[in-house]
C-alpha cells in the first residue's frame, strides 16, 4: 500500500473526519466561511465610519489630520467590534458546537446501528474515546482555525491587551475541550451496554450544547476583567489615601479567591477547575466505553477522582479570609457537594435485581468471579467516597479553627463530632435507600432512590422552617440544616470577618467606608434555643432514618433474594 | 472450538438463555436454529462477548468470554442481525478503518482488503460510496469487514434476512467458501431451508434451552436409526405394494407412503442396501428410482418433533 498519512492518525478519528469533513464538504465550509467573514467585515467597517458631517464642518473634516484621527478611530473601531463578534463566534463553535456534537457520538453510532462494530473493535477504549473526542469536534475546529488569525488580527487592530486576549482565549480552549469532554461522557454513558438505543438520545447534543453556553455566559466574566486596575485600585483603598467604594471594593474583592489560603485571580482557579472537570469527564468517558466492551474496570480511578475532587473543594473552601462567607455555611456548600456525589456514586452502582441475579449466581458458580469482583469494586468505591468526604470535612473544620488572629485556641471537637456523625449516618441513609429503590422495579433503578432523597431532605428542610422554632426535628433530619443549627453563635464557625468598616468624617458630615485590618472575629447572634437538645435530637432523627433505611433496604433484600432463588425466571 | 457450561441470561426477569452447555467442534459449520424469541440472538451476543451472561461460562478457542474481551475479538467475528453502516465513506476507507481497528498491519492491509472484496464479490464495488449499495451488497460488506483480521470463528445471526432470493444464494456460496477454509461457523436463523445446504452440526433452540444438539448426520442416524432411503413409482400403487412388501422384511423402520413416494430407514450396511435395491427392482416395476435421503436440518428439526419454524 502506497503511503498514506492518514494511516498514522488515530483510525476512529480519520473514520470520524471523513464522515465529517469530507474534501468537498471542507471547501464548501471554508469558501462560506470566507465569504460570510469578508461580508461581515464590510458591514463593521461601515459601521465603524465616523457620521456624515454638515456642510458647514466640511471645511474642518477636509483637514488631512482631521481625516487622519477619524480613519485611526474607524480602525480601532472596526477592530474592537470585530474581535468582540469574532469572540463570540469561537465561543459558539468550540463551547456549543463542538460539545453538542461530541454529545451525540457515541448516541449516534447506536442509532445508525454501528456500536456494535465499535463494540467488537480491538482499539483500546482510551484510543476510541480520544478519536470521538477529536472527530466530532473536526468541524469546530476547522471553522475556528480560519477564524482565530482574524480574531487575533482584529484584537491588534482594537488594540485589545495581549494579556486579556490570551486569557480569554486560553479559557476558550480549555473550557471547549472540557464541555466536549463531558459530552463526550454524557454521550458515552448514555449509551451503557444496553442493546438498543438509548431513549432521548438524541436530546444529549443540545442539553449539552446549552451547558456550554450557559458556562461561557456566566465565567467569561472573570477571564475579561482588568485584574491589573483591580489590584491598583484595592491596594489605593487597603492604603487609606483614597475614597472607598463600597460597590466597587466588593465587587473587586469577588475576582479574588483563595486556594488552600492562597490568594489567586478568580480566572486561574476557574480555568483549574474548569480543566478539572474536562480530564476527568475524559477519564469517565474512557470507562464508560471500557464497561461497554465489556472490559473489567478496576475501581482506583474511582477513589482516585473522589480523593482529588475531595481535595480541590476543600482547598477552595479552606480557611478564613477576610471579606468570605461564613464557614458555617462553607461547611454546607461542601456536604451537599459531597452528599450528591456519594449519591450519584450510589445511584449509578446500585444492585438492581439483575445485578443482585448475577451476584447470586456467582455465588453457586464460580466462575462468575468477574461479576462478584465488580460488585465488591462499587461496594468499596462508596465508602472510599464516603471516607473521602469525612476526611475533607475534618480537614475544613481544622482549617477554620486555625485562627489566623491567634485570639484563641478552640477546636470544638464534640460539635464536629455530631456534625460528622450526622453526615456519616446521612450518607448511610442514602446509600441504603438508593439500594432499597434499586431492588424495586423502577425503570430508573437506583436513580429514583436519589431523586427520592432529594425530595425527602428538601421537603425536611421545608417542613421544618414552617414548622415553630428553628431547631425543630424535622428541620434537623436534612444535615445542612442541622450543621447551621450546631454551630449557630459558635465563634468561629458563625461569625464575620469583615475589612470594610465605616468611619464618621466630620469634614464631609457623613460616615464613609473604610479598609481595616480587623483584630476579631464578630460573632453573629447566638442560638436562641437550647444546642445540646437539638444537637441530640438531631443525630437521633438521622439516626432514627438511617436505621429504617437500613432495616427496609434489608428486609427487601432477603425477599428478593427468597423470591428469586425460589422461581428463577421471577 | 466453543463450549459453554451452564450459560444463563436474564433480561430483568426474563430469561433469554438458561443453562445452555453445548460443544462446537472447530471448523463445523453449525445451524442454530429456533422460533423467533428462542435466545439465539443472546446466545451469540455472549459468544461474541457483547453481552455478560448472568451466570455461566463460555470458552471460544481456548478463550475465556469476559475475561479477556479484547483476545477474544482477535479470533471472532460476528455479523448481527441488524447494523447499520457509515454511509459516508467509500467501500475502500469502510474496509480500511475496520482493518486498522483491528490492528491488521499495514503491509498487509491492502492485500487484506484486496482479499475480501474478492471473495465477497466487491472488488467492482471499491470505491463506491457504501451508502449507494443494496441490501445485499451491504450484507456482504460486513461480512468482509468481519474476515479482515482472519477470525477463527464466524457468528453469523440471521445472515439471510431480508435478502432477494439471488442474493440468499450468493450468501450461501459465501459461507461454503468460508467454511471450506477451515473457519468455524456459527449461523443462526429461523428458516430452516437457509441453513439446510451447507450445515454440517445443529443446536436446536427451543424457550432459552438447547432442545437437540450436534452433527447432522449424528442426529439424524441417532434419531433415524439408520439409514434414510426414498423410492419413488410411477403411480401411488405401486408405492403402497411396496410398503407392503417392506413391512414384511426385517430391518426396515419408519416406513411412510405418500402419494407414489415411499420413506424408510434401513438398519444394514450400504452392501445389504445395494441387495435390497436389486430386489425391489426386480419385484417391482413401477419402481422409478431408489436412493439415500439427504438429510437436512429440517429433517433434524421435523425428527426432534418441533414444526413452528418456517
Amino acid at each position: 500500500m502506497a503511503w498514506n498519512p492518514s494511516l498514522s492518525l488515530n483510525p476512529e478519528f480519520v473514520r470520524a473526519l471523513r464522515t465529517t469533513l469530507p474534501r468537498r464538504r471542507a471547501l464548501f465550509v471554508a469558501g462560506l466561511t470566507v465569504v460570510l467573514l469578508a461580508a461581515g467585515a464590510w458591514v463593521v467597517w461601515n459601521r465603524s465610519a465616523p457620521p456624515i458631517p454638515y456642510d458647514a464642518y466640511r471645511e474642518l473634516i477636509d483637514d488631512p489630520a482631521h481625516a487622519s484621527r477619524m480613519w485611526a478611530r474607524q480602525v480601532k473601531g472596526f477592530g474592537s467590534e470585530s474581535y468582540g463578534i469574532l469572540t463570540v463566534l469561537l465561543f459558539a463553535l468550540l463551547f456549543v458546537l463542538g460539545p453538542a456534537l461530541a454529545g451525540l457520538s457515541f448516541v449516534q453510532e447506536r442509532l445508525r446501528g454501528t456500536a456494535v462494530f465499535q463494540q467488537m473493535s480491538l482499539l483500546s477504549p482510551f484510543r476510541l474515546a480520544a478519536g470521538k473526542f477529536w472527530g466530532a469536534g473536526a468541524l469546530a475546529y476547522f471553522v475556528a482555525l480560519l477564524l482565530l488569525p482574524c480574531a487575533l488580527a482584529a484584537a491588534w487592530l482594537g488594540g485589545v491587551g495581549f494579556e486579556k486576549v490570551s486569557r480569554l482565549y486560553l479559557f476558550l480552549v480549555v473550557g471547549g475541550f472540557a464541555w466536549q469532554a463531558l459530552g463526550l461522557y454524557a454521550s458515552a454513558a448514555l449509551c451503557g451496554a444496553g442493546g438498543g438505543a438509548p431513549r432521548g438520545g438524541l436530546l444529549v447534543g443540545p442539553l449539552v450544547a446549552v451547558g456550554g453556553a450557559v458556562t461561557a455566559l456566566a465565567l467569561n466574566q472573570f477571564f475579561t476583567a482588568d485584574y491589573e486596575l483591580m489590584a491598583q485600585r484595592l491596594a489605593a483603598y487597603a492604603a487609606g489615601g483614597e475614597y472607598t467604594d463600597e460597590y466597587f471594593y466588593r465587587s473587586y474583592q469577588a475576582y479574588w479567591w483563595h486556594f488552600y489560603g492562597a490568594r489567586v485571580p478568580a480566572y486561574a482557579v476557574v480555568l483549574g477547575l474548569v480543566g478539572f472537570a474536562g480530564l476527568w469527564a475524559f477519564a469517565g468517558a474512557v470507562r464508560r466505553v471500557k464497561t461497554w466492551q465489556l472490559i473489567p474496570v478496576g475501581a482506583r480511578p474511582a477513589w482516585l477522582f473522589f480523593g482529588s475532587a475531595c481535595a480541590l473543594v476543600v482547598g477552595l473552601l479552606w480557611g478564613r479570609h477576610l471579606d468570605d462567607s461564613v464557614p458555617a455555611s462553607r461547611l454546607e456548600v461542601y456536604m451537599l457537594l459531597c452528599w450528591g456525589a456519594v449519591a450519584a456514586l450510589a445511584g449509578d452502582s446500585a444492585l438492581t435485581r439483575s445485578r443482585l441475579r448475577e451476584w447470586w449466581s456467582a455465588e453457586r458458580d464460580p466462575l462468575s468471579l468477574l461479576q462478584r469482583s465488580e460488585i465488591k469494586a462499587s461496594v468499596t468505591t462508596i465508602l472510599v467516597a464516603a471516607g473521602c468526604s469525612l476526611a475533607g470535612l475534618f480537614a475544613l473544620w481544622m482549617s477554620y479553627h486555625v485562627d489566623p488572629l491567634g485570639n484563641r485556641l478552640e477546636y470544638g471537637l464534640g460539635t464536629f463530632l455530631a456534625v460528622a456523625l450526622c453526615f456519616a449516618l446521612t450518607l448511610t441513609a442514602t446509600v441504603a435507600f438508593v439500594q432499597l429503590c434499586a431492588m424495586f422495579r423502577f425503570r430508573l433503578g437506583g436513580w429514583a432512590g436519589v431523586a427520592l432523597l432529594v425530595f425527602v431532605y428538601a421537603f425536611a428542610g421545608l417542613a421544618g422552617t414552617l414548622l415553630k422554632g428553628e431547631a425543630n426535628t424535622p428541620a434537623l433530619l436534612n444535615p445542612l440544616a442541622y450543621a447551621v443549627a450546631v454551630t449557630k453563635g459558635d465563634y468561629y464557625l458563625d461569625s464575620d470577618y469583615n475589612s470594610l468598616a465605616w468611619k464618621y468624617d466630620p469634614a464631609e458630615r457623613s460616615t464613609r467606608p473604610f479598609v481595616s485590618a480587623p483584630s476579631d472575629y464578630t460573632t453573629r447572634s447566638p442560638a436562641p434555643y437550647d444546642q445540646a437538645s437539638a444537637t441530640t435530637r438531631g443525630l437521633a432523627a438521622q439516626g432514627g432514618f438511617a436505621l429504617l433505611c437500613l432495616l427496609l433496604a434489608t428486609l427487601k433484600y432477603r425477599h428478593t433474594r427468597r423470591t428469586m432463588l425460589q422461581d428463577p425466571g421471577d | 472450538m466453543i463450549s459453554t457450561e451452564g450459560l444463563t441470561k436474564f433480561y430483568e426477569t426474563h430469561p433469554a438463555v438458561r443453562e445452555v452447555s453445548l460443544f462446537v467442534p472447530a471448523g463445523e459449520t453449525c445451524a442454530l436454529v429456533g422460533p423467533n424469541g428462542a435466545g439465539k440472538t443472546t446466545l451469540l451476543k455472549m459468544l461474541a462477548g457483547l453481552l455478560r451472561p448472568t451466570s455461566g461460562r463460555v470458552e471460544v478457542a481456548g478463550v475465556e468470554v469476559g475475561a479477556e474481551p479484547k483476545r477474544l475479538h482477535r479470533i471472532v467475528g460476528y455479523v448481527p442481525d441488524t447494523f447499520g453502516l457509515y454511509d459516508d465513506l467509500s467501500v475502500r476507507h469502510f474496509l480500511e478503518y475496520f482493518a486498522r481497528a483491528h490492528e491488521v498491519s499495514r503491509e498487509s492491509m491492502g492485500k487484506r482488503i484486496d482479499g475480501v472484496l474478492g471473495l465477497t464479490d466487491l472488488t467492482s464495488k471499491r470505491d463506491a460510496q457504501v451508502g449507494s449499495l443494496s441490501r445485499g451488497m451491504r450484507q456482504r460488506l460486513v461480512i468482509a469487514k468481519t474476515l479482515l483480521h482472519a477470525p477463527k470463528v464466524l457468528l453469523l445471526d440471521e445472515p439471510a434476512s431480508g435478502l432477494d432470493p439471488h442474493a440468499r444464494r450468493e450468501l450461501r456460496d459465501l459461507i461454503r467458501q468460508l467454511a471450506q477454509l477451515g473457519t468455524t461457523i456459527l449461523v443462526s436463523s429461523h428458516i430452516l431451508t437457509e441453513l439446510a445446504d451447507f450445515s454440517t452440526s445443529v443446536i436446536i433452540m427451543e424457550r432459552g434451552r438447547v432442545a437437540r444438539a450436534g452433527r447432522i448426520d449424528a442426529l439424524v442416524e441417532e434419531l433415524a436409526g439408520g439409514t434414510p432411503v426414498r423410492a419413488e413409482f410411477l403411480e401411488a400403487e405401486g408405492a403402497a405394494r411396496l410398503a407392503e412388501d417392506l413391512g414384511e422384511r426385517a430391518g426396515l423402520k419408519k416406513i411412510k407412503v405418500e402419494g407414489a413416494t415411499v420413506d424408510f430407514t434401513f438398519a444394514g450396511s450400504r452392501a445389504e442396501l445395494a441387495a435390497l435395491h436389486r430386489e425391489l427392482s426386480a419385484a417391482h416395476a413401477g419402481l422409478v428410482s431408489f436412493y439415500e435421503r439427504r438429510l437436512t436440518v429440517e429433517d433434524v428439526f421435523l425428527a426432534s418433533g418441533r414444526r413452528d419454524v418456517s
